[in-house]
């Protein structure tokens, strides 16, 4: 029950051997129902002490002053009068509590009466027994039955924290420990519409101390038409906003996942080839447990028989053992859940589709088959509401159209393809690995039908002999904690989202990089340096791809990421339609209007959420930064409109500047420029760039001989995309130039071709390699090259420049973005600078292809300079700043 | 300090106002009314020997005249007035003003301003003494007048609800809605586990369901071989209330196979209640009860010697009107350990069940009829002899014995009841033998026209200490000679004790 990790104060040094319960009961305008209130305290049955604290709160009636003074002198040694100005509920009843801490030293816990309310003569000593026996509780609260207007509510069943953000499960009318209070837990005088008791609760769980309900407390609510409870919940949207603000830390995703998966795990994997259920939020969790199937089956009656008592995972998830450790190799096990738990908000079921990849690329799709296809499927998850209707039902008809040859019942199917995720048959053992010898060849790789598992999982369900239990009436009080069986939404109203994101920390820094998609792009190289070197520093990446259904993993990818996410979400676009703009840069309306919960539930586990060139996505930060993440947005470079106009992610970063705790630009020379835009010094976090791919061998310093001629050209590379902004027009005029001069160049062009092949020049269409992929391939292409040309319009710090003066081959580019940041004219490549750019480089090649000493020094210079950049010394300002509590 | 010693103090002050003698003056305690001073009148109060406690008004609280703090709630509960003797206390005392209102957020109580009074000050502070305590107590008595009206307007409604409520309840038993009705049942499945006690043995199960009305709980014995000696102990206990609601001793003779239902005198009231049912066996042999379903929430699990059982116990529940006594059934084992009162003022309703399983007195067999059904048993008038079901009394002291009787079909002859009670020694053995019945132990003859309900009652001035049967009989009028149509009908059967 109780929370020790967040216990403040170590509950066993204060407990005393006092024994002996006050009972504070704040008056304001009830001075004659009043004293029914007293007399119900007087009449206690307890062999303790049970004193009464009267609290006038500047009640205006007389009659309250002379009741209470009557009671006073009528019980001296029971009863104690205090009197004070009006201040509110919580600041009578916290005046009446320090009283007794300082007047009484013998009484071990305080029950907080309202002045309308009665005991039952029990009430106090069955409290105070309950609490004593349960040293782990701190208060005890009572289920609540009402007399005048009648009813009962049951609040019974284990105190759940979780259940507590969404419900006022405790109602004031508890016996609370002396401890609470001396650890500062009081009334906050702020709340005067009510919930206050709401309120000092979530306080008091914050501060690590737990709740227990007693069954039969003896507790009687005076409900009547109108009363501050029914002002309360008039007001109730304003006091929980208010609540939400105060209890920050507690209302944040990545806290409810904690407490989910401790207190109400949402998922019962019902695991075939082991025959047995693991109850869990997070399938990765050791936090877990595992129960037999008859022990699921029990308690999932149970939870049907009294739903307001018991918790049961509400989503049941019928998979085997395998499946799920092939997700995990893959770093796809939360996102598979995620994205079905997703689809059981249109469909009654969500299956997963695996298949091995052909390539080194996952790839998702999201498709029905209803009507359409048998289901093959190697996970299938139910939605909790068909499976109470499913096990109601006494036919199965219609649960066996899940496996028929066409499936006949909604299902939402997730088809995951990726390496590693081949489906296996099962390993036949007993009487059926026998059996095989017999068989005819094939047979025995039979796939499992985890269709056909499922339909027989929910009709054993079904036919539990606890099953007769429902439909009558056991209690008498009415449940109350309707959000028991409702556990797994209580994130969704935190984040708006569809499922929560299936994840809980494990005290690890958990950064997720956020990439709209995910090729061979500078940025997404940038991005998987980052996290190699973070992951060499402790912490955990995790990649999410926002804007497309696939993505490139090679092994360096599936190293540094702990986990793989779509998002998925069809709305979303990196940049997409937008109605305002931002100093000329659009600001996409999913960015300011859009439904960002899948997006919030999605991240809102992490500790930092770094967003790469996302676009859109720097309209959730803010939501983020307020749920406890510190946030970042790594920068590379502006974009140029056709008519030089600076536009892109830069803008869009100035634009959410508030959202955003660290600005990463890749250059000093970014870093300035955001700076003089307006972006605080402390925010700016430099992540310098450096060579993206590890060589695996050492480089000497590179001889590069004699002169070019005919038969030794020059070796001029091109290495990177082909479109405009790298200046493919000016690639094609200078190949031509220099072809055209004679002068002693071989070409050599690789990279990929964004643009149509028509805007493509002859010159570089004939010479256009591949791309490469490897370290090993891009190692072999700048071994074999001179001089590498990059002639861009506009760039950030282009990696292959640093890539390629780090194994001796001489850069010549443009003066673009931060290019001269590390590019110095004359000592360590070629700067074109002037207004006819491929005229100057034309000259250049031509001389580095005559001098070879210039050649040689320019190479060496650059092979020196990239010595110890690298990217652990890149993010370590980062490091720093992620360290930092 | 006792209650009422204010009320004392009271008296004392006010006798010996007239007593100036310092030597005589009662010393003030703690907890006695309490006058307010300032710092430089303190010399001066003392001097004064008042019959109060003086408390001395500090910028920052208050203390006793030996210095010592006084806590807040001492100060509001007991201060009487603020006595300023001198020109400086003056101000000091519109500075305790504001540290009251602050305080304790009320006015502060009256001052005796004597800063500027010659001669006695002492007459003068107990004449102001007596000027409050007769303004409080003017001030008690209204509140008194108030509370004695407001106690006669709710007398006076309570007995027009009284009256009204005896008005329903004369329409209830005049309507014979004095049944206790089958509310719930755990029916017995077939195959289900059997709990067994053994000697000794304790079972606890907690009671579902709401507890407004219950009336009637039954537990169900299985068939097979009957303890000879030995009782079960039967506890109802409310959680809620912390104590025992009812408890029952159950001879072992009476545990038969079927329902052992457990009666209470009244039915629980309208305040819901959580209730667990406590058996205890002591016997010679193990007592078996037949289980219904299997229970998944530990909760409402039986306790069969601590250990949990799956299944809970087949039961059934009986609810009548809350907080309302009701005949018992005529298979319903009252709860042991009753007063004499209640003993006597105990009754019981015969149920269809119960009334059918008489002997018919022209057969000496079970086969009388109910009647279509009905709740009525038929005891079909015969044309030339008595008719009678012959039924067993359940406990012996019968004092009254009512039942309502109807002829059942509008073309019948005239018909007349009666109902009769004999030891059960003296139950006919063979066929039409009519029993000789002492007139203390007849009702007479009631004749009733078809189609109209009326009532017959016998009246026992001398209860039966042994076993009794008692008859309920029909004939036909003198000189009718065809029992067609003779539906005859005996229904209510009721036994006062």
């Amino acid at each position: 029950m109780r929370d020790d990790t967040l216990l403040l104060t170590d509950a066993s040094e204060s407990r005393t051997e006092s024994v002996g319960v006050a009972v504070v009961i704040p008056v304001f305008r009830h001075s004659v129902l009043l004293t029914e209130a007293i007399e119900s305290v007087l009449n206690q049955s307890a062999d303790f002490p049970v004193w009464l604290v009267l609290v006038n709160d500047g009640c205006p009636h007389l009659e309250t002053d002379e009741v209470c003074r009557a009671y006073a002198f009528s019980h001296p040694d029971r009863v104690i009068y205090l009197r004070k100005p009006n201040g509110g509920l919580s600041d009578a009843r916290n005046h009446g509590i320090r009283h007794v801490l300082d007047a009484i030293p013998s009484v071990s816990a305080i029950y907080m009466m309202d002045a309308d309310n009665r005991l039952r003569p029990m009430a106090m000593a069955r409290a105070l027994a309950e609490l004593t026996l349960h040293p782990e509780a701190d208060w005890i609260y009572p289920n609540i039955d009402m007399f005048g207007l009648p009813w009962s509510g049951d609040y019974g069943g284990d105190y759940s924290l979780l259940l507590h953000t969404q419900l006022n499960l405790c109602e004031a009318g508890s016996l609370i420990h002396r401890r609470v209070f001396e650890a500062g837990v009081f009334f906050d005088t702020t709340f005067k519409s009510g919930f206050e008791d709401w309120d000092f609760f979530l306080t008091a769980a914050e501060a690590g101390f737990r709740g227990r309900n007693l069954e039969n407390f003896g507790f009687l609510y005076r409900k009547r038409g109108e009363s501050m409870l029914a002002e309360s919940e008039r007001e109730s949207a304003v006091i929980k906003g208010e609540m939400q603000r105060k209890h920050k830390a507690l209302f944040t995703p990545r806290r409810l996942a904690e407490l989910e998966q401790v207190e109400a795990p949402r998922f019962a994997i019902h695991l075939i080839d082991r025959q047995e259920v693991r109850l869990t939020l997070d399938p990765e969790s050791g936090l877990g447990q595992t129960v037999s199937i008859a022990t699921y089956q029990e308690m999932w009656w149970r939870a049907r028989t009294a739903p307001s008592r018991y918790s049961v995972p509400p989503i049941l998830l019928v998979t085997r053992s395998d499946v799920l450790e092939r997700l995990k190799a893959a770093r796809l096990l939360h996102s598979a859940f995620w994205l079905l738990e997703r689809q059981l908000s249109d469909q009654c079921f969500a299956a997963l589709d695996l298949t091995e990849a052909k390539d080194q690329r996952i790839s998702l799709s999201i498709d029905t088959v209803e009507g359409k296809a048998g289901l093959r499927a190697e996970m299938v998850m139910i939605r909790p509401e068909i499976l109470r209707e499913v096990c109601d039902d006494s036919a199965t008809l219609w649960l066996e159209g899940l496996s028929g040859a066409v499936c006949a019942v909604p299902v939402g199917v997730v088809r995951l393809s990726a390496p590693g995720l081949r489906p296996v048959a099962p390993e036949a053992t007993g009487f059926r690995a026998r059996l095989r010898r017999f068989l005819p060849v094939g047979s025995e790789d039979k796939l499992p039908d985890t269709a056909a598992d499922t339909v027989d999982v929910v009709k054993q369900l079904r036919d539990s002999p606890f099953k007769a239990a429902v439909g009558r009436s056991w209690d008498w009080r009415n449940p109350d904690i309707d959000w028991r069986q409702r556990s797994h939404l209580v994130t969704r109203v935190v984040t708006g989202a569809r499922a929560g994101y299936p994840r809980v920390g494990d005290g690890r820094v958990h950064v997720g990089f956020l990439l709209p998609l995910v090729e061979f792009g500078g940025v997404e190289r940038v991005a998987l340096n980052i996290a190699q070197a973070l992951t060499r520093a402790g912490f955990v990446p995790h990649l999410f791809v926002l804007d497309s259904q696939c993505c490139q993993v090679d092994a360096d990818w599936q190293t540094a990421f702990a986990s793989v996410t779509f998002l998925a979400e069809q709305d979303f676009a990196t940049w997409s339609a937008a109605s305002e703009l931002y100093l000329g840069t659009p600001i996409s309306q999913w960015s300011r209007h859009g439904n960002h919960g899948n997006v919030v539930a999605m991240l809102g586990w992490l500790d930092v959420a770094l967003n790469f060139h996302g676009g859109a996505i720097s309209g959730v930060m803010g939501k983020l930064r307020r749920l406890g993440l510190r946030t970042g947005i790594s920068l590379h470079l502006s974009d140029l409109t056709s008519t030089g106009r600076q536009v892109g992610n830069t803008y869009n970063g100035l634009a959410y500047e508030h959202a955003y705790d660290m600005f990463l630009p890749c250059s000093q020379n970014l870093a300035d420029w955001c700076h003089a835009m307006g972006v605080p010094e402390e925010k700016i976090v430099p992540i310098p760039n450096a060579p993206s791919f590890a060589l695996t061998k050492p480089r000497t310093l590179r001889d590069l001989g004699a002169p070019a001629s005919r038969s030794n050209p020059l070796r001029v590379i091109y290495l990177g995309r082909l479109d405009t902004q790298k200046g493919m027009d000016r690639l094609a005029a200078t190949m031509a130039r220099c072809k055209a001069l004679n002068l002693p160049i071989k070409w050599r062009i690789i990279g990929k071709s964004v643009v149509h092949a028509s805007e493509i020049h002859p010159e570089i269409a004939e010479r256009i390699e591949p791309p490469l992929t490897t370290p090993e391939a891009l190692a072999a292409a700048f071994d074999a090259a001179d001089v590498f040309f990059l002639p861009s319009y506009y760039e950030g710090l282009p990696l292959t420049v640093l890539e390629a003066m780090r194994q001796g081959v001489v850069p010549v580019a443009t003066n673009v973005g931060a290019v001269s940041e590390v590019l110095r004219d004359g000592q360590n490549g070629i700067l074109l600078s002037g207004p006819d750019i491929v005229g100057d480089a034309v000259a250049a090649l031509d001389r580095l292809a005559s001098d070879p000493a210039l050649l040689q020094s320019l190479s060496r210079c650059g092979q020196l300079d990239m010595q110890g950049r690298d990217w652990d010394s890149a993010v370590s300002g980062l490091r720093k700043r992620l360290n930092q509590a | 300090m006792l209650p009422g010693k204010i009320r004392g103090f009271h008296l004392t002050a006010i006798f010996e106002l007239s007593d100036t003698s310092e030597a005589n003056l009662p010393t003030p305690a703690p907890g006695l009314p309490v006058l307010i001073v300032m710092p430089e009148d303190q010399a001066a109060a003392t001097a004064l020997s008042l019959p109060v406690r003086l408390v001395v008004a500090l910028s920052s609280g208050w203390q006793d005249d030996g210095g010592h703090p006084l806590g807040l709630d001492e100060v509001n509960l007991h201060a009487l007035g603020v006595l300023i003797l001198s020109n400086d206390a003056q101000v000091t005392a519109d500075r305790h003003t504001d540290l009251w209102k602050t305080t304790f957020g009320s006015k502060v109580p009256p001052s005796a301003d004597l800063s500027r009074t010659e001669g006695d000050r002492r007459s003068s502070v107990l004449e102001w003494l007596v000027e409050c305590f007769a303004s409080l107590q003017q001030r008690m008595a209204r509140r008194t007048v108030a509370q004695a009206r407001e106690l006669s307007v709710l007398r006076q409604q309570h007995e027009t609800t009284q009256a009204a409520f005896q008005r329903l309840e004369a329409f209830v038993y005049h309507h014979r809605l004095t049944e206790r009705y089958l509310h719930d049942t755990l029916a017995p499945i077939v195959g289900s586990p059997v709990l067994v006690m053994e000697p000794g043995s304790n079972l606890s199960q907690r009671v579902p369901g709401s507890s407004c009305g219950l009336s009637d709980i039954a537990l169900r014995i299985v068939n097979g071989p009957r303890p000879r000696s030995g009782s079960l102990d039967c506890v109802l206990h409310s959680a809620d209330q912390g104590e025992d609601l009812a408890h029952w001793q159950i001879p072992a003779a009476y545990l038969l196979e079927g329902w052992l239902r457990l009666a209470l005198e009244a039915a629980l009231d309208a305040d819901p209640l959580g209730l667990e049912l406590r058996l205890t066996w002591n016997g010679d042999a193990p007592l078996r009860l037949e289980t219904a379903i299997a229970h998944p929430d530990p909760r409402f699990r039986p306790l069969l010697d601590g250990k949990e059982q799956t299944h809970v116990p087949a039961l059934q529940f009986w609810h009548f009107i809350p907080g309302a006594r009701a005949p018992l059934s005529a298979g319903g084992i009252p709860p042991a350990g009753q007063s004499s009162a209640l003993r006597e003022r105990r009754s019981r309703r015969m149920e269809i069940s119960a009334i059918s399983e008489a002997v018919n007195l022209d057969t000496l067999r079970t086969d009388l009829q109910r009647f279509q059904d009905s709740d009525a048993l038929l005891v079909h008038v015969l044309p030339d002899r008595l008719a009678a079901a012959i039924l067993r009394v359940p406990d012996g002291g019968a004092r009254q014995i009512s039942a309502t009787i109807c002829t059942q079909h509008r073309n019948a002859p005239q018909i007349e009841y009666a109902i009769a009670v004999l030891p059960v020694r003296l139950r006919p053995t063979t066929l039409r033998a009519e029993p000789d019945f002492p007139d203390s132990l007849h009702s007479g003859w009631v004749r009733i026209r078809p189609m109209r309900s009326s009532q017959v009652t016998l009246i026992i001035d001398e209860p039966l200490d042994e076993a009794c049967d008692v008859y309920m009989m029909t004939r036909l009028i003198p000189g009718q000679q065809s029992d067609a149509y003779g539906w005859s009908t005996f229904s209510n059967l009721t036994i006062q004790f």
